[in-house]
């Protein structure tokens, strides 16, 4: 994989995260620029980038990210200073929003989430930060019709969880996730889906809709 | 009847007193009336070097030498333009300090001139305020004129008038205008008459210094208020420099905590993310040392959290990097209740309208929480004119009044400081609407 973070004491602190889940960083890069040459260089199977980056440090890393995204549904991790909706739109209309992830920098040190949340998206699945759903899910006045534990199945769907995965955070059973899951998409008018990918970016793009 | 004292006593009050005659101010004014006469005398001299060209040029004009009267005219404006100017200093120092006589109360000091040679010239020659002096001593100098012979006069048949009695008798009659008399009754009652002369003399001598006063004052204060004017213009400016170096200031505090501290605290909670992985790892997750760890790890994650909305509070990043819109969308994000946030801003404003816009928005936004009692807000943003303008509303309780120390008076203090303005519809009941303008340019 390839690291792009222009914070150096960041850089190499997530490089050593990184190495101790798994992965094997080929190249960490400064800037959005070598990002591009390292991805050219390597042919990586996952980018993790910070978004804020020189010489501009306002969204080169996600420009960057889109922009590598164009050729093939490369598998990209952006991590933001702070929650904006825009930038997780882009990165979602990127290649379909298959194989992304887009999660606040702070995220990184709930190290084991972290880790799984990268090997979702090299599966091709797509992650979303919880803040980012919250706030998608606080503004859809339609969500009023699901229950309380609806919404709550909702919120972790929306941020990429398999319906496994939900079962061990809500301590219930995969079956009763799935229950829950097959209501909340009849009551969105959305289509049932076996693939939980493609049922996380129906979820999203009805979040964004409703927004 | 106040006493005749008062530090803010002048002759114009004391002339609407009934006993205006028995106290001091007929005989200051009377002063002041015959002081005309030391400063007509001290300029009559340069007023003689303008009069003469012109007088001349009215001679020749009589005898149809149009060529020589319009020379020796220009010659004698000439002079004025020259004179005048340089006259007016000594005739308001003059004046400045006879006004005192009349009205103790300190007249505004003209400013004094440059001692450059070059600026002296300019001053003296070039600027309104001079040329506003000179046509002061050139009204002044008649109009004085013109008080001092009226009084003159009439003081003197006054006094004719008073001595009738003495001067009659059956061989030198008493004549006022066409009509005689030799009576002794008759020149009692013109004595009478001159009198009441007397008293109305008095009167006009002292309305006439008062006069004087009043166009002294005239023409020094409109220079007084100007200059306050243009001093409060610069105060204005310094207030608005103030702001925005407080606004550059905590983007600095910012970007140092956010390259410095955070990044700091990231890597260490990171590391110690990784290390909570080992310990379990190596000696399960019941081991004290694991608990140590955990513990250390969440404490590290409070403080990030804690740290980051101290920097944000400071200046939030993304108001910088993305603009107003998304960071108000942001703030609103983390309010107990819905907010609906609408912008027709298609480019972002200037980056201190932005600020100011944010912070103004952002003190809205925790009134509304902490005294409207509300369930819903929203904010919307546009431009309107050459301003931007946020607006907030709310379904709370209203009633919301602007205190000293208050969060609308701490946002009205915010905005006036770049030109900008604050707008209050709170009526008890609700809603409250919050309209904030800021001018795009200064």
């Amino acid at each position: 994989m390839v690291l792009a973070e222009d914070g150096t004491l960041l850089r190499e602190g997530l490089v050593g995260l990184l190495e101790r889940l798994g992965f094997e960083v080929v190249s960490a890069v400064g800037d959005a620029e070598a990002l591009i040459a390292a991805v050219d260089e390597h042919d990586p199977d996952l980018v993790v980038t910070d978004i804020r980056m020189p010489p501009g440090y306002s969204d080169e890393g996600l420009r960057a990210a889109c922009r590598l995204r164009t050729r093939r549904a490369l598998p990209v991790v952006a991590l933001s200073q702070y929650v904006e909706r825009s930038y997780a739109e882009d990165l979602l209309d990127s290649a379909g929003g298959r194989a992304v992830g887009y999660l606040l920098k702070d995220r990184v040190v709930d190290v084991a989430e972290f880790g799984q949340a990268l090997r979702t998206v090299v599966g091709g699945g797509t992650v979303v930060d919880p803040e980012v759903v919250r706030q998608l899910m606080r503004r859809s006045d339609p969500l009023d019709r699901l229950t309380e534990r609806e919404r709550g199945v909702l919120a972790l769907l929306a941020e990429g969880h398999s319906n496994l995965a939900i079962a061990e955070r809500l301590v219930v059973t995969e079956a009763a996730v799935n229950k829950h899951v097959g209501n909340i998409l009849s009551k969105l008018d959305l289509p049932p889906s076996a693939d939980s990918n493609r049922r996380v970016l129906a979820v999203l793009t009805w979040l964004r809709r409703h927004d | 009847m106040p006493p005749a004292t008062t530090p803010d006593d002048n002759a114009w009050r004391a002339l609407r007193r009934r006993r205006f005659l028995l106290g001091r101010w007929p005989w200051r004014a009377l002063a002041h009336t015959m002081s005309t006469l030391v400063v007509w005398v001290v300029f009559a001299i340069p007023c003689l070097a303008v009069g003469v060209p012109i007088g001349g040029a009215i001679a020749e004009l009589s005898r149809g030498q149009v060529l020589s009267a319009s020379g020796l005219l220009l010659l004698g404006l000439a002079l004025g333009f020259i004179v005048l100017p340089l006259l007016a200093t000594p005739v308001l120092a003059l004046d400045r300090w006879r006004a005192r006589l009349v009205d103790p109360t300190r007249l505004a000091a003209p400013p004094r001139a440059p001692s450059v040679p070059g600026a002296w010239l300019r001053d003296r020659y070039l600027t309104v305020r001079r040329w506003r002096y000179a046509g002061y001593a050139a009204a002044t100098l008649v109009l004085q004129g013109a008080i001092l012979a009226t009084v003159s006069l009439l003081a003197t048949s006054a006094g004719a008038l008073i001595a009738a009695p003495v001067l009659v008798s059956d061989e030198d009659p008493v004549s006022v205008g066409p009509w005689q008399t030799t009576s002794s009754s008759a020149a009692l009652l013109l004595a009478l008459l001159g009198l009441a002369l007397l008293v109305g003399v008095v009167y006009a001598w002292t309305a006439g210094a008062c006069l004087q006063v009043a166009l002294l004052r005239r023409t020094l204060e409109a220079d007084h208020a100007r200059r306050l004017a243009e001093e409060l213009t610069e105060v204005g400016a310094s207030r608005t420099r103030l702001v925005e170096s407080f606004d550059s200031e905590r983007r600095r505090i910012e970007r140092d905590l956010h390259d410095g501290a955070q990044q700091r605290l990231v890597t260490l909670a990171m590391g110690l993310g990784v290390a909570r992985l080992e310990v379990v790892d190596a000696l399960g997750a019941d081991h004290p040392a694991a608990h140590g760890v955990a513990a250390a790890h969440e404490q590290a994650k409070v403080l990030m959290d804690e740290l980051r909305a101290f920097v944000r509070g400071i200046h939030p990043k993304v108001l910088t990097d993305v603009g107003l819109v998304a960071a108000i969308d942001q703030l609103t994000a983390s309010l107990p209740f819905p907010v609906t946030v609408t912008s027709s801003l298609t480019t972002r404003p200037a980056a201190h309208v932005e600020t100011t816009a944010y912070f103004a928005a952002s003190e809205a936004l925790t009134n509304i929480v902490r005294h409207s009692g509300a369930s819903r807000a929203s904010v919307s943003l546009g431009r309107d004119g050459g301003d931007i303008v946020v607006e907030l509303r709310d379904d709370g309780h209203g009633g919301a009044t602007p205190r000293p120390d208050s969060g609308l008076t701490w946002m009205a203090d915010r905005l006036a400081a770049v030109g900008g303005s604050l707008g209050l519809s709170s009526p008890p009941g609700g809603p409250t609407v919050v309209r904030m303008r800021i001018p795009e340019s200064r």
